[in-house]
Order: structure tokens, then sequence, then C-alpha cells
């Protein structure tokens, strides 16, 4: 009855176990199958009937303009360092990372900065685990704006970068991990996680190259693959000898026959090459069965090593680095050619374009560009997505730019997701069919996690371990109540996460009031002080002594010349002003008691 | 919280099934074991399944209008029709049309309206009403009407001929009878058994140890062959629903293998009419609609597969314990409620654990 077939007996144990038996290369190494896990119509060869199309090139021209976010990324906004009207080249650095997690940006092509202060309504940041959906779209995003000169020109005056000059096999690892910073790459599988910080981590034992695209449609991965197996396979080992890991494995969904077969060639070729750095294990091949979510970060690992990191853990704690094979790319060209990140391969597929293909475009296009090359039918279109059918995000405006994580573009019609109005149905109550916990590849009990949500019992969703749902949807994808049950969580997990700020703030504003108290107290007891003082002040005049006589001598002020009885009077008056205030203060001190009560 | 909020959040495929494909799976499902059964027993049972159908429906309607809920988006998903198909496999074909009616009215507002709906149930609606209308009209519910075995076997009518179709309508409908020309005394034959619910120590032993002795064909419309293969077709449909995944195997397997087990363990050759055979246990009783489509209701199972394996186990022992010591009349539905109110503790106790979770740090000695 379903399309999304739920028995993957076959393909996760009975296959990889009979050709690791029959000694299949790709499948010799073992195998941790992932628990749960869909089969949804993969619907990948559409877009891979061509070539990637590059850009500028006589089909895809330059677009008039380009739209650079300066947060493409997970951590702060980098910082501009060009100015309205000033003229960049192509690889110019037009902002620079600043703060936590930043990276750099760098404009794609020449031509002249026309604004910075963009108020961009409908830039669509990739929604954040734990962020709600309708939260991830900032409206006041800032961006770059190029008008685009359609030179192309690169700074005729950019010295050689010296990683261009010596092979990057005979420069230190510092060196290389400072080049990869500056090119300004962050993570291009989807999460944007910048890659510097990513490879400074150290005891690393296993690299993992991530080539098991598995949502439905995109394909990006998949043709990079293809053409360009060669740099994908000489980044893998420039990452390898930046981490300093001891096996790298690159994973490959098995139904990718041709990307399998050109990966395993670059490695032939890279083995028999005489390597100068000829003592390093050689890169390894993993074929993972087609089941989606094998691409997910984590489950990767887990397929992979079988290693399961703890809860709030990242990979490389537990001494393992996952990078998608664009990323590694992006790594080779950073280091052999000096290139920043300027252009990533994207998927332009859906029912609603007449020619699906595969472009590597600049980042900043605006997406009705590359709409528009790929034959764009808006009478079909349903909804534009970017990213695949089961962890996209929605685009209303097509003037949005191409991000640096945009690794799919799918103009879906009707055949292939579900309509608007359909989707505009509310939905049923959930009758606890239990489709939804065999399908988890985190083994989450779904059911419960969406009872939680939805009455927001938050320690109870906490407790069945909502923080840890990937979000992937195969939960909500079978779900024959059509519950979106992703919406739910990610509302959980952004109240969770207020919640849990409000617990902080609450701390400060407790610590606050403390101190408030503290310096009320320590007026009183300064008042306090004084009075003692003056009142033993008092008691000497009464006995007949010159209090003031030796502070008089040394100031040599006229109260020498008053009398004791004068002082006398002054003090009771001052003992008077000092009990009063004394009296105010602790009254004070009392209403802010009540009042932090 | 609104329910339409949400919607243009991932992920954005076609539904992979929906709530009336897995109902009328279900109802597909049943279908061999309606045919069966009509065959075997008249057009009683069709008669009981029109009026719990057309009734359920009408009840639903109402207490969506009633909760203010759109009343066609609910009836169309279609779970008031296998209730109501499930009832009436439970009900004695000619027995008067105010049982089926009654037993409806009470499987719809008692059994899951009172609780929120479909899924929020904690008792399986069928098997709820079944065992309240065995309570409140046990004579109707035991009685067995139609003179097609049991004690007219001397003088059988055939079920499906005009004379059996014209007397199962009378039976339903009690007006008609007085209607009639030659109206005939109703006698309710308390040997025979009544519905597939009632357990086979109230038949006459002997008659069935007769039965047996002169072999049976599956064309003999004998009360005996017609549960059997009504047993046999609800396990086909079982197996359809195990084909489409729509039941998991864990709570019709343990269901079956525990009543297997003990009725094995306890059997004793020569006492078959007390304790009774393992085959008797699972083919002539109605241990086969019960593990099939009474127990693994989603709505009151527990959801977890560690859960649904001691659910099964329990009602499988529950449910041969009250056949051999226990003195109800009935077995499978009521071990099925009783289960069914223990399901959200074992829900509660069969927690997995999820990847990456953090174990719970045991104290340093």
């Amino acid at each position: 009855m379903s399309r999304i077939s739920r028995s993957l007996l076959i393909k996760k144990y009975i296959k990889p176990f009979l050709f690791r038996l029959a000694g299949k290369p790709g499948w010799l190494s073992p195998i941790y199958a992932l628990p749960g896990g869909i089969v949804p119509a993969p619907n990948k060869q559409v877009s891979l009937q061509h070539k990637i199309i590059g850009m500028p090139s006589s089909q895809l021209p330059l677009p008039s303009q380009l739209i650079l976010p300066l947060k493409q990324h997970q951590g702060d906004d980098a910082v501009p360092v060009v100015r309205p009207g000033q003229y960049v080249y192509k690889r110019q650095l037009i902002a620079a990372a600043h703060g936590n997690g930043s990276v750099n940006l760098h404009a794609p092509t020449s031509g002249f900065i026309t604004a910075i202060d963009f108020q961009l309504a409908a830039v669509n940041i990739r929604p954040q685990p734990g962020r709600p959906w309708h939260q991830s779209i900032d409206p006041r995003q800032t961006a770059i704006v190029i008008k685009t000169d359609g030179n192309d020109l690169t700074d005729p005056e950019l010295p050689l970068s010296p990683l261009e000059v010596t092979p990057w096999q005979q420069r230190h690892i510092d060196e290389l991990r400072q080049a990869v910073f500056e090119a300004g790459i962050c993570g291009l599988g989807g999460a944007g996680f910048p890659t510097a910080i990513k490879l400074s981590a150290s005891a690393i034992k296993t690299l993992i190259i991530n080539g098991a695209e598995c949502e439905p449609y995109i394909t990006a991965d998949e043709a990079l693959m293809r053409e360009y197996a060669d740099e994908i396979v000489e980044g893998s080992r420039i990452i390898q000898t930046i981490v300093g890991a001891q096996d790298c494995v690159i994973g490959i969904e098995e139904d990718k026959h041709e990307a399998i077969k050109a990966i395993q060639s670059a490695i032939a070729g890279l083995e028999s090459a005489n390597h100068p750095l000829g003592g390093l294990p050689v890169v390894k091949l993993v074929l993972v069965p087609a089941i989606y979510p094998s691409g997910g970060e984590k489950q990767l690992i887990r397929i992979i090593t079988g290693i399961q990191p703890m809860s709030g853990q990242r990979p490389s704690d537990v001494g393992v680095l996952c990078h998608s094979v664009a990323t590694a790319r992006a790594i080779f060209k950073a280091i052999t050619d000096a290139e920043p990140l300027i252009s990533r391969v994207t998927t332009l597929t859906g029912s609603a374009l007449r020619n699906p293909v595969n472009v590597e475009a600049l980042i900043g296009t605006p997406l009705s560009h590359l709409l528009q090359f790929a034959g764009f039918d808006p009478s079909a279109l349903e909804r534009l997505l970017v990213g695949g059918p089961l962890m996209g995000y929605v685009v209303d405006d097509f003037e949005t730019p191409l991000l640096k994580t945009s690794n799919c573009l799918l103009a879906a019609s009707q055949q292939d997701i579900q309509s608007v109005k359909a989707s505009s149905v509310p939905h049923r109550d959930c009758i606890r069919c239990d489709f939804c916990a065999p399908v988890c590849p985190v083994k989450l009990q779904p059911q419960t996690l969406y009872f939680a949500s939805r009455h927001q019992r938050h320690d109870s969703a906490v407790q069945n371990g909502i923080l840890d749902c990937i979000e992937c949807g195969a939960c909500a994808a079978v779900c024959p109540s059509q519950i979106p049950l992703v919406a739910y969580y990610r509302d959980e997990k952004a109240l969770i996460h207020e919640e849990a700020d409000c617990g902080e703030s609450s701390r400060w504003q407790a610590l606050f009031e403390k101190h408030q108290q503290r310096q009320a107290d320590n007026v009183v007891a300064v008042q306090q002080r004084k009075l003692e003082k003056l009142q033993d002040k008092l008691v000497s005049i009464a006995e007949g002594e010159n209090p003031g006589k030796e502070a008089a001598v040394e100031s040599g002020s006229p109260v020498t010349h008053k009398s004791a009885e004068q002082i006398k009077s002054e003090i009771e008056a001052a003992v008077a002003r000092t009990r009063a205030r004394k009296a105010e203060l602790l009254s004070k001190a009392d209403i802010n008691k009540d009042g932090s009560q | 919280m609104s329910r339409n909020k949400h919607r243009i959040s991932s992920p954005f495929l076609k539904p992979a099934s929906t709530v009336t494909g897995v109902m009328a799976t279900v109802l597909l499902a049943l279908i061999p074991a309606a045919i069966c059964y009509t065959w075997f027993f008249g057009i009683g049972f069709l008669i009981n399944l029109a009026i719990t159908s057309v009734l359920g429906l009408l009840i639903e309607a109402l207490v969506m209008r009633a909760r203010g809920r759109p009343v066609f988006f609910y009836l169309g998903d279609l779970s008031m029709l296998v209730t109501a198909v499930l009832l009436s496999f439970a009900l004695p074909p000619g027995s008067p049309w105010w049982i089926a009616a009654s037993g409806i009215f009470i499987a719809s507002i008692f059994g899951k309206h009172v609780f929120g709906g479909l899924g929020h149930n904690v008792f399986n609606p069928a098997a709820l009403a079944y065992v309240s209308l065995l309570v409140m009209f046990p004579l109707h519910m035991t009685g067995w009407y139609l003179p097609g075995s049991g004690s007219y076997a001397e003088a059988p009518i055939d079920p499906l001929s005009a004379f059996g179709v014209y007397t199962s309508l009378q039976l339903s409908f009690p007006f008609l009878r007085e209607m009639a020309l030659t109206p005939f005394a109703v006698v309710p034959d308390g040997f025979a058994t009544a519905t597939p619910l009632i357990e086979y120590k109230f038949a006459a032993p002997a008659r069935i140890l007769m039965a047996e002795a002169e072999g049976f064909s599956i064309w003999d419309r004998q009360a005996r062959t017609g549960w059997e293969m009504l047993a046999v077709s609800f396990a086909a449909g079982g197996l359809i629903l195990l084909w489409q995944k729509v039941i998991s195997w864990h709570i019709p397997m343990t269901v079956i293998g525990t009543v297997l087990l003990l009725s094995t363990l306890f059997y004793q050759p020569g006492q078959e009419a007390i304790v009774g055979s393992p085959w008797l246990h699972l083919f002539s009783t109605s241990t086969m609609i019960g593990a099939f489509f009474i127990a693994t209701d989603p709505a009151s199972s527990p959801s977890s597969a560690a859960g649904k394996l001691i659910y099964g186990v329990l009602i499988g022992t529950v449910m041969y314990s009250i056949r051999i010591w226990g003195s109800y009349l009935d077995s499978v539905a009521l071990s099925i409620l009783l289960v069914n109110m223990c399901s959200p503790l074992i829900d509660e106790w069969t927690v997995r654990k999820h990847l990456g979770q953090l174990r719970v740090r045991k104290k340093s000695p």
C-alpha cells in the first residue's frame, strides 16, 4: 500500500552479508545496520542526464546581480570589508570572519557593490535544529549585493599564493588549515558548519567522506563524484593529512553505480601514482545500503564504524570526522588553486522544470535566474523547495539567492510532493498505529514525542530524547494520519530552548537582586558606622576634650574658633541627619526585599 | 494549538499511507470471513452488518457535529465501519435488530467518544460493546435462532435458500413475524454456539464429539465446520494484514503461540470435552478474530515491540484461563478488555532506549 517501502531486512542485512561473502569490491569491510529508515522513490535519474554546467558559460550566463547574505553558515555573521560603490574583483574578500564560528565571504565575480545594509526579506537560512521553521526565516538578513560587470575579472595584482607554487604535500599543516579558513568554506552538505573548526579537531582516528546522498531528487554530490572524482579523492587526502586520521573512508550509497566506478578508478590512480606521501594509507571505498537517512552525519558514522556518539557529543569527540564530498572538493580547490568558495554544484530538478540538470552556480545567484535556465514552468509549480522533499524548506520569493548550503532546488509540481491544497487540510488524530517507531533512525518513539510536544510536556519530551531527533522526517512520511510530526518537534525544541534561556535569565535576575540587596545593606552599614563615630565624638566633647584640634591645625579651618557648644550642636544635628538617612535607607531596603520576594 | 499551522514544514512527500487506506485494508481483510459467515449461517450477519454500519455512521456524524468537528472528514476514516463489521461478527445472526443497534451505540459512544475519539480509546470498541451486550442481554446473545443447524439438525433449512433468508429477516425484525401468514415460534437453542465469541464448552459436548466422529466436510453446513472455516478465514485475513504491514506480527503470534502452548501443556487425551484439544482452542473458537483483528487495535494496544509481546502473552494466558478455569461465557473479548487496561502501564515499562541516550550513571562504590 505504500510507496515508501518499510521492509529493509534484505537491504540492510542480507545483501551486505552475501556481497561480503562473495568478496565484491566496496563490501569488504563490515557495515553496521542503521535502525529504521525508509526507501522513498529516488527520482534521481532526471537530473543526471547531462554533465554539470558551469557558470559563467555560454549556456548559463552571469546573473545581473548577486546577493550574498553575511550568514550562510552556523555561527556569527561575517563583517563586510567593502563599501557600497566599490569595485570588487572575483575572489576578493568582501566580508571577513568575525567572532564565533564565522566564515569569510568572497566576491564570486567582478562588479560593483550596490548595497550592503540590504534588508533582504526573503533570505531563508536553512532551519536550524531547535528553531521553529517560522523563526528560521530571518526577516532582517543583511547581505552584500554585487552588480556584475560581466567580465568575471580576477585581481591582476593578486600575488600568487604560496600554495600554488609549492605542492600541498610539502606545506605545513597549519598553513593548510589557515588556507581552508581563508577560503570561507563551510559544510556544503547542508548544515553549514565552518569547516576550519572541524579541521582543528584532534585525535581523529577515522575520516569519513560522505557520498551517501540519500534524499530523493538531490544528485549534486553524485554528479560531482562522477565528474570530479580525482579532486574529491585528493581533497580527502588533504583533510586526512590535516587532521592526521589513520583511516579515510569514502561512503557511497550502493545504487550510485557510475559514481562508484569513478571513485574506484580515482583511488586506483592515486595508488599507482608515485605519491610523495606514499607512506599514507590509501583511501578506502565503502558502499552503504541506499536507505534514507543513511547520509546523515551520525547515521553514516554509525553504519561505517559502528560508533554512536552519545547525546550532545560531536562526532569528533569520539574520534570520527565526517565531511561531504562537496566539502572535500572545495578544500581541494582552496588548497591547490587558492580558490575560495565562490560556487557550488546544485541540482535543479522537479517536474516544474523542463530541463532538470546539475549546475555549478555562483553563490548568491538569484534562484529565478537558475530556474529560468532550467526551463521553469510557473503554472505547474506547487512549491519551490531548497533541499529535498524530506528535509528541505519552502521558498516563496524567487529572488532569494543560492547559499553555500543549498544543494538542491526542487521546483516541485503535484507529481513530486503533496499539493498545497491537500496539505492545508488539518491532520487527523494519532491512531497509535506505530508505523513511525520502526522507521526512526535514532530509535525514538515518535508517538510519545508527539503527545509530549503537542501538550508541551517539556520534561517528558526531553526524557524521551526529543533533543536527539535529527528531524529526518521519516516518521512524518509514513504517518497515516499525516501529522506534521517534525513541525511539532521543532516547536517543542524551540520552547525547550526558550525555557532553558528563561532559566538562565532568572538566575541572573536572582544574582542581580542579591547584588542590590548587598549594596543597600552596605549603605546602611556605612551610615551606622558614621553614627557610631559621631556619637563617640559627642561623648568625647562632653568629656571636655577638643576633638577637632588636630584636624583644625592641619587644615587651618575656622573650626578651631568655634566654641565647644557650637561643635556639640553641629554634631547633634549631624547625628539627627544620619539617623534619618539610616531609617530612610532601612525602610527602602525593606521595600526592596518585599519587592524582590 | 491550531491544527493547521504546521503545514509548511518538511517533509513534503506525498503521504505513504492514510488512515482511510489502513481501515480499508482491514475491511478488505475481513471480506473472506464475511463470505464464510454468510455461507454457513445465512444473511443474519448481513442484516446485522447493515444495521450497525448505517446506525454507526449516523451516531458518528451526530457526535462529530456535537463536538464541533468536520463531519465528513471524520466519517471518511472508515474506522466506524471497521467497528461495525467486527461487532456484527460477534452478534448472533438472527438476533433482533435492537441488539445490533444498542451494540453499535455502546461501541461508538462508550467505546470511543467518551475517551476523545479514534486513537484515544482505552478499550477496543467492538469488544466493549460485545461484552456489554452479553451482560445486558445474556439470553439473546447466547441463543441460536436460525434453524439451519443445532437442534434443527434433523430438519435443516438451507440458510441461503429463499425460506432461510425470509426466516432470517423475520428473526431480525420481529414485526415481520407478526405480519406473516404462518407465524412460527422462536425457540432459542441454548446448546448450540451462537457467535464465534461464545465458547465451545457451552456447546453440547456429545453432539460435537459425534460430529467429530463423522468427520466434517467443508461444504457441509454444520455449525462446527462453519466455525472452523470461519476461523481459517479470519486467519487468512490476518495474513493479509501482516502482508500489507497494517499490523505487526508481535501481537497475533504471541496470542496464538500462548494459547497453543497452554492448550498443549494441559491437553489430556480423552478429556476433549473439558479442556479441549489445541486444534479446538485455535480453530473452533474465536481465537483467530481476537488475535488478528481485535487485540491488534492500535489505539488500545501498547506501541513498542517489547510491549506488544508482553501484551500478547498476557491476552493468551488470560484467554486460556477464563476458558478452562473461569466460569464466564466469553474469554476472548474479556481477556482483551482486561489486558487493554494494562497497556498504558506496559508502554511505560517498555520504553526503548534511543541511540546516543546517556546511560544512567551508577553510583560509584
